[in-house]
This record gives C-alpha cells, sequence and structure tokens, in this order.
C-alpha cells in the first residue's frame, strides 16, 4: 500500500483524537480542504449513530434542572450520573463523526473549568456541558460567556451563588476576569476584581428549580467602574450583562483565548504570527470561534508543527482505540476510565478552575511513560470480549515475522517507519522464532507488534 | 534562645570562577545528607484560623462568627504562647511542638502582592516576585548544590503525578504517584526482550527520551530498593495525603538515596463556609505529620518538612462565612535542627490601619525559612543562586547550627 501523506496525517492527528483506517480512507477520497470544511461545520456532520447510543443507554444526560435535583436526593444517583458523563464523553471522543466539534468541546470544558465530583456538580456539570459547553463550542464566545455565567453549575462552583451586595464574593469575578477572559496579564486591578463582583450580585440559583434567577433584592444597585466599563446606578442585570459583553470583546480576551487555541492546536509555544493572526480574526468577528479557527488552520504555521504536540492521556487513550478500531464493553469502559484516573486525566475531575493543563511541560514526566506503557499492555492483553479489538484480522496462519508485522501496519494504516520495522520484526524473531508462525502464536505476536508500536515514541506525539 | 548571626558568605561559585549556571559542588561530604521536604497547601490556606491570634482582639472584631474561639471558651484554640494558638483539631501538633521538633512562623509569605492562586503558587515555587523571572524551582537549584542529585535517580521525588514546579531544575526528578504504580507490565512474554526494545526506542537526549529513560531506570531501582519492606511504625490517615507522606516514609527509609520530596495537599480555598471545610483538613494535615514523625523514627533528626499555602486569605470574613484571597500567612517548619516550640512572628496587628488592603501584612519572607533550613545543611551555600530576586532578611534563628 502506498505510504500515508504526511501532510493528511497531521491533519488528522490534530482535527481528530487519531487516525485510523476509516478516516484516512474518507480523507484521502475528499481531500484535506473538503473534510476541513466539513468539520468546521459540526451541525452539516450526520452523528446520529452516537447520539442514539448515547440516548439509549445514558438517560441522564438529557435530564433538566427540576429532574435533576430529584435525581440528587436518591442515594448514589448523583455518582452514576457523573460517571455517565465521563464514559459520554470518552466514547464521543473516539467515535463522533463531528472530531474536530468534539476537540473544541474539551477545550472550553478545560476552559471554563467545573469540578465534578461533588454534590450537586455530580449532576449540575451534566447540564452545563449540554446548555453551555456544547451549543456555543464553535459558535460565539459571547453567547458562551453568557451562558457559563448564568450556569448553575458555575455559580455553583465559583461560589457566585452567595454573592450579595451586603456579603460579596470575589471568587468567581476574579476567575472570570484571571481564567476566563482577559487573562492575568490583561490590564484589571484588585480593585476591578472586587467592582466585578459587585455587578455580579444577586446572579444565583433559584432552590425550587436548580437553575439561574437574578435575585433583585442582592444586587448591588450603586454605580461601578471596571477597567474602561461603567455602569450607572439600578442597572439591575444589566450591570453584569454589560460587563459580560465588555470582556468578551476586550482585546486582552482576545489575546488570551487565541494564544490558548494556537497552544492546543499547533504547538506548546506558538509562533507569534498565528497568535496575533487569529486574535484579530476574534476581535474583528466579535469572537466567532469558527472564524478564528479557519484562520488557525489556514496559517502556516499550523502546518509547519507535525509530531509537535505531546499527546495527552486521554488522546493517547482515544488515539489507541480509534487506531485498534475498539469497542470496549461496559466493564471494558469502566476499566478503562480507572486507568485515566492512573494517568491523572480523569473527564471533569481537575479540582481547580483553570482546567487541566495543555502543555507538555505538565504531562511529560517518568510516571506518564509508566502509566501509558501499561495501559497499552492491558489493552493488548484484553480479551476481545473486553476491548472488541478484531485480532483476527492479522492472524493469519503460516505468515512469518516480517509478514505479519506488515500485515498489521496495513491493517490499522500505521506509519511504521523503515528503522522501527525492522526493530518490530527482529523483535518478534526473538520472541516467536523464524519460523512460519501458527495461528495461536500468530495472534500472540500480532498482541506483541501492537505493543511495541503504541509504547513507541513516535505514537507519543501528534 | 540563640539567635544566629546572619552571614552573607561569598558565593563558593564565584571564588572558583565557575561559569553561570554550572552546578556548584559541595567542597567536602558531611557525614549524613538532610531530607528537605516541602508540603504544598494549594488554595490560600486560612492561616488566621490556623494559627490564631486569639491575643489580637481586631481578630474577632473582623470575624464575629467564623473566628476559633479563645483558649478555654468552648471549641477554643490550643494556647501555644499568649498571643497564638492552634486550631483545635490539630492537638497531635501539640507534642511535637512541646518537645521542640515543630516551629511556627506568622505573618509570613510572598512579597509580590499576587492574589490569583495560580501566579502565587507559580512565583512561591520558583522562589521569586517577578514571573517574568527564572523558570526552575527553588527545590531544584538547591538540587544541583547536591552532590548526588544528577546521579542518584530518586534522589527528586515528587510525590503525585507530576513534576512540581519547585523540583523543577537541571537535576531530573522523579514522579511517584505511588509506590505500587512504580511498575512495568509488559504483555507476557519474554520482559528481558520488550524492555531492550523500549530503552532503545527511548534512547536520546530529547525530553520524551528522558522520560522514558528515567521510567525504565526507576522501575529497576525500586524493585531492587523494596521499599515497602518498612512496615509504617505509625497510623495515617486514609487519604491521599497520608499515603503520600506514609510512602515518603518508606522511600526515605530505602536504600533509593532520596532526600528532596514535595508533596500536595488540596482544598483550603474557602470562600463559603470555611470552619466546615477547615476542620477535617487541618485534622488531615496535623495527623498526618505528626505519623511521619513517629514513623522516622531517629531519620527525623537530619528531616526537615516545611509546609506552605501560596497566600493567606482576608481578616475579614465575606457574606458567606468564609473568607477571599489575602497575603500573610503561617509556615509550619518541623524536623530535626528545628528550634521549635515557638511562634516566629513580627506580628503587624489586625486593626484595619495595619492591613494591606484588608490583609494580613507580610512580615517575614517565606525564603527566609528557606533559607535558614538550607544553611543548616550546608553553611557555605550561596543561597542567592537559589534565591536569586532574595536579599536576605533579618535572622530568625529557626534552625540549629
Amino acid at each position: 500500500m502506498a505510504d500515508i501523506d504526511p501532510v493528511l496525517r497531521h491533519l488528522v492527528e490534530r482535527v481528530t483524537y487519531g487516525y485510523n483506517h476509516a478516516t484516512f480512507a474518507m480523507l484521502t477520497a475528499m481531500g484535506a480542504e473538503t473534510y476541513l470544511q466539513n468539520q468546521l461545520a459540526p451541525d452539516t456532520i450526520d452523528d446520529s449513530v452516537v447520539d442514539s447510543l448515547l440516548t439509549t443507554y445514558f438517560p441522564t444526560l438529557n435530564y433538566s434542572n427540576l429532574e435533576m435535583l430529584a435525581l440528587l436526593q436518591e442515594p448514589g444517583e448523583g455518582v452514576k450520573t457523573a460517571l455517565e458523563l465521563q464514559v459520554a464523553k470518552l466514547i464521543r471522543q473516539v467515535y463522533s463523526q463531528r472530531q474536530l466539534y468534539e476537540l473544541m468541546v474539551d477545550f472550553w470544558t478545560n476552559h471554563f473549568n467545573i469540578y465534578q465530583a461533588e454534590s450537586p456538580l455530580f449532576a449540575f456539570k451534566t447540564i452545563d456541558e449540554r446548555e453551555v459547553i456544547r451549543p456555543h463550542a464553535m459558535g460565539s464566545f459571547k453567547s458562551l460567556l453568557h451562558a457559563s455565567a448564568k450556569s448553575p453549575a458555575m455559580l455553583f462552583y465559583l461560589d457566585n451563588k452567595d454573592n450579595r451586595v451586603d456579603g460579596l464574593n470575589e471568587n468567581y469575578a476574579r476567575e472570570l476576569m484571571e481564567l476566563h477572559t482577559l487573562g492575568v496579564d490583561g490590564g484589571y486591578t484588585e480593585n476591578d476584581v472586587v467592582e466585578t463582583a459587585r455587578c455580579l450580585t444577586g446572579w444565583t440559583i433559584y432552590p425550587g428549580n436548580g437553575e439561574f434567577l437574578f435575585r433583585a433584592r442582592w444586587h448591588d444597585n450603586e454605580p461601578k467602574q471596571v477597567m474602561d466599563y461603567q455602569t450607572g446606578s439600578n442597572g439591575g442585570i444589566s450591570d453584569g450583562e454589560g460587563l459580560l459583553d465588555y470582556l468578551a470583546t476586550h482585546p486582552s480576551t482576545a489575546h488570551f483565548i487565541c494564544k490558548k487555541l494556537c497552544t492546543y492546536f499547533i504547538s506548546d509555544t506558538p509562533d507569534s504570527a498565528v497568535v496575533e493572526a487569529t486574535a484579530d480574526t476574534f476581535l474583528q468577528t466579535e469572537g466567532d470561534i469558527t472564524a478564528v479557527l479557519i484562520t488557525l488552520f489556514m496559517h502556516d504555521a499550523f502546518w509547519q508543527s507535525a509530531g509537535q504536540k505531546f499527546k495527552r492521556p486521554q488522546r493517547y487513550l482515544s488515539s489507541c482505540l480509534r487506531l485498534l478500531n475498539a469497542t470496549p464493553s461496559e466493564q471494558g469502559w469502566g476499566f478503562l476510565l480507572k486507568t485515566l484516573g492512573d494517568l491523572g486525566h480523569v473527564p471533569y475531575h481537575w479540582p481547580a478552575p483553570n482546567g487541566y493543563p495543555i502543555t507538555a511541560g505538565y504531562w511529560l514526566n517518568n510516571n506518564a511513560m509508566l502509566q501509558r506503557w501499561n495501559l497499552a499492555s492491558v489493552i493488548v492483553q484484553a480479551p476481545t470480549s473486553a476491548t472488541g479489538i478484531d485480532w483476527a484480522a492479522a492472524q493469519i496462519e503460516g505468515v512469518e515475522a516480517d509478514e505479519l508485522v506488515r500485515l498489521v501496519k496495513n491493517v490499522l494504516s500505521y506509519p511504521l517507519s523503515d528503522s522501527e520495522q525492522n526493530a518490530v520484526v527482529a523483535t518478534v524473531r526473538e520472541l516467536f522464532g523464524t519460523r512460519p508462525l501458527t495461528a495461536e502464536m500468530a495472534e500472540a505476536a500480532a498482541r506483541h507488534i501492537v505493543y511495541l508500536m503504541l509504547a513507541h515514541t513516535s505514537f507519543q506525539n501528534h | 534562645m540563640q539567635r544566629r548571626q546572619f552571614i552573607k558568605v561569598a558565593s563558593v561559585g564565584a571564588g572558583l570562577g565557575l561559569a553561570q549556571g554550572s552546578r556548584l559542588v559541595r567542597a567536602s561530604e558531611t557525614s549524613t545528607e538532610m531530607n528537605t521536604l516541602l508540603v504544598f497547601l494549594r488554595g490560600g490556606a486560612d492561616g488566621l484560623n490556623i494559627v490564631t491570634p486569639y491575643g489580637d482582639p481586631d481578630y474577632f472584631t473582623h470575624r464575629p462568627d467564623i473566628a476559633i474561639p479563645a483558649p478555654g471558651e468552648v471549641a477554643g484554640a490550643l494556647a501555644l504562647d499568649s498571643m497564638f494558638g492552634l486550631h483545635p483539631s490539630m492537638a497531635s501538633f501539640i507534642p511535637l511542638f512541646e518537645q521542640g521538633d515543630l516551629a511556627i512562623v506568622h505573618a509570613a509569605g510572598g512579597t509580590h502582592g499576587s492574589r490569583s492562586h495560580f501566579d502565587a503558587q507559580s512565583l512561591m515555587e520558583r522562589g521569586i516576585n517577578d514571573k517574568t523571572g527564572v523558570f526552575s524551582g527553588w527545590l531544584g537549584r538547591y538540587a544541583e548544590t547536591l552532590a548526588n542529585a544528577y546521579s542518584t535517580t530518586f534522589h527528586q521525588v515528587a510525590m503525585g503525578d507530576a513534576i512540581s514546579l519547585s523540583l523543577l531544575g537541571d537535576a531530573p526528578a522523579m514522579a511517584v504517584s505511588s509506590i505500587d504504580a512504580v511498575d512495568l507490565i509488559l504483555p507476557s512474554q519474554s520482559s528481558g526482550i520488550l524492555k531492550q526494545v523500549l530503552a532503545s526506542a527511548y534512547s536520546g537526549s530529547s525530553p520524551l527520551a528522558q522520560a522514558g529513560q528515567h521510567a525504565l531506570m526507576a522501575v529497576e531501582e525500586i524493585q531492587a530498593a523494596d521499599p515497602a519492606q518498612f512496615t509504617p511504625l505509625a497510623t495515617y490517615p486514609e487519604t491521599a495525603f497520608g499515603r503520600s507522606m506514609m510512602e515518603a516514609a518508606q522511600l526515605l527509609k530505602s536504600s533509593l538515596g532520596c532526600h528532596l520530596m514535595t508533596f500536595n495537599l488540596g482544598g483550603w480555598d474557602h470562600h463559603v463556609d470555611e470552619n466546615q471545610q477547615l476542620t477535617p483538613l487541618v485534622e488531615e494535615l496535623a495527623d498526618t505529620l505528626s505519623a511521619f514523625h513517629t514513623d522516622m523514627g531517629p531519620l527525623i533528626n537530619n528531616t526537615r518538612v516545611i509546609v506552605v499555602s501560596e497566600f493567606g486569605r482576608r481578616v475579614a470574613q465575606n457574606g458567606a462565612m468564609g473568607t477571599d484571597h489575602g497575603s500573610g500567612n503561617c509556615v509550619f517548619v518541623m524536623g530535626g535542627g528545628v528550634n521549635g516550640g515557638k511562634v516566629y512572628a513580627d506580628w503587624p496587628g489586625l486593626s484595619s490601619d495595619n492591613l494591606v488592603l484588608g490583609d494580613l501584612a507580610v512580615t517575614t519572607d517565606y525564603r527566609q525559612i528557606m533559607v535558614e533550613c538550607l544553611l543548616a545543611e550546608q553553611p557555605n551555600l550561596d543561597w542567592q543562586k537559589v534565591f536569586p530576586e532574595y536579599a536576605g532578611g533579618s535572622p530568625l534563628g529557626l534552625f540549629t547550627a
């Protein structure tokens, strides 16, 4: 088979959760430009298979605030709901046709981080994902910010539900500016934090239905000033809404968000040229996320960055499962989620508001390597009933080591370099001998070949 | 109590004409290398409710609903001296304090003024005030002055999934999420051959290759040293933090050569319902450290544990029975050679005109504590290489010479 075009491979590695045979075939047929255009318009992509699977098996994904409040009264139901959201996320990352969209959902999930691991966030985070993150992930940043500020999950997580004129709580106000919009160097002062908190007094949760409520008598009605944003008296909810509009379109916000996007999609140290270009687009379009992504993907910096990102654990796992066309059983998913715990990347389990780091400095260390090698080992040793991996695809009686390695490589569309291929062949020969392999030995050998591929340096980066 | 003269010793490195950034090698080997452990309380721990200044009446004025009651009252603090009391759930610290192995420094902290968790943590781990400054950890820079830091695989250990910023430096550090996790599980056939393939795939000097090499070395060394053979001699709280210190004791007792270690305990960001959350946390902290003290036995004599947090919290309570981000804080120092049984504080007072933006002022730069700790191990240390922006301060006398 022909070698895999490195440009196509790079695109797949950045715009999906990992290459596999089917995606390559689709991409080769339609070409990179059409593929990218499709991914930038996720509403035009049919994802009904994944959607109906999730609706059937994870009903809580669609529960209303009221249903969640009721659910939280039952012991253990909150934790189950949280687990459903975690597994649903992994399933979407592996199987969704809207791969770029899922990457953006993950980006914003971490940008507007909410730690799911306590009540009522067990359940409120599900609603936040459905009504805040997913509708706006590739839309308007302003809309996303407004939705997040009124999200019961966020109001709870960062304490703004307790923010009142006679008892100010600054937690959300600070992180709104530091983490969600301007960035810590965005030009705000400690006084601006207090003034922001004043703008957002009365933004709380109505206990009766668990939804956003503006409590007018908790609101500070005096004038306020945050940087260049001023309010008059008695502005009510418009004090906060106007502030969100101001922050959403501020140049510091454009720069902060776009630098993060370039770090997420390009490299840990993105070129200032592409950061500036995307920030310009952000400002000109008042935060149109898709427009920003188009600027990003059209930039040379993106196309020159192949292999420069270290895979974070969720991506490492997703790329293994995609490559091997795995379809884990329910127990299989439970086990894989547990191993993500060992790798420190359980969905929605980063406690601090800044979200999981997106650069290698945090993720790359000796412990990380051991845990992912061990994950690879577990995947290849597990029975097909747990992983759904079709080992028989490469199981041909009577082949020798080198032919088997080529077979596995072709089945998987795995771009093994010549030197890597020779090393793997030599290893298989040492382990299984040089004579033609029996069917049983061929399967065992195939599992070892895949282990070596998943553990190799080239599979750790994307 | 003796007050040590604070002497600025001429840089050993300068004397030898070493180039910028080269590592300083100790002139002579001392008999026992010290263990220096850093525990980071993440979130801005409320020093005013942990070590309460009950002798300062403004403490109760600013916190009518959340102040810890004075010693003698119901659920009152445990008196340390006539000014300060310890949170009542930290009773296990009292014996350590009384026997002189625990000291507290109050109104301590960073002088950078940041109240951002992430900036303040970063600056404190890097030991600097200017965030455009050097991107390495103070403990990592200290490692560079120790003879075995480069050659001993487990010399620097971050207990957790990731290597803490405090340990980042020229000398490599290991992340240990648990002793059990430092294990290589290979597909069934012939592990020796597979290890060789991994070793050869990860040869080279790239960060990825180095991580792989360290992973393989870590597995070999931990298997040989078998730290789990050292059954704990105390009962630790059954929490992640408790387990991390329990395993640290095992690592320190083993032949692995660990000497610099970092730990994390999160959950201190108490904007709402502070006391309800603070009580179990301080209990966990005190019980874990006192178990560690017992467990280590004689090894505690060359072990120092420093407990810090990125900042303290506002003096006044907020509208949700909690506190917002502040400044001055308390620091615990435990172990051998500590001049304990005392609260070291240049107390600025909590009346409104003594507060800085509503916060307890910082009268002792936290770096003074670290410098005295490191000088107790290496009197000739050029500590300005460890803390490049720190100009020095009045001696506290925290450690015996």
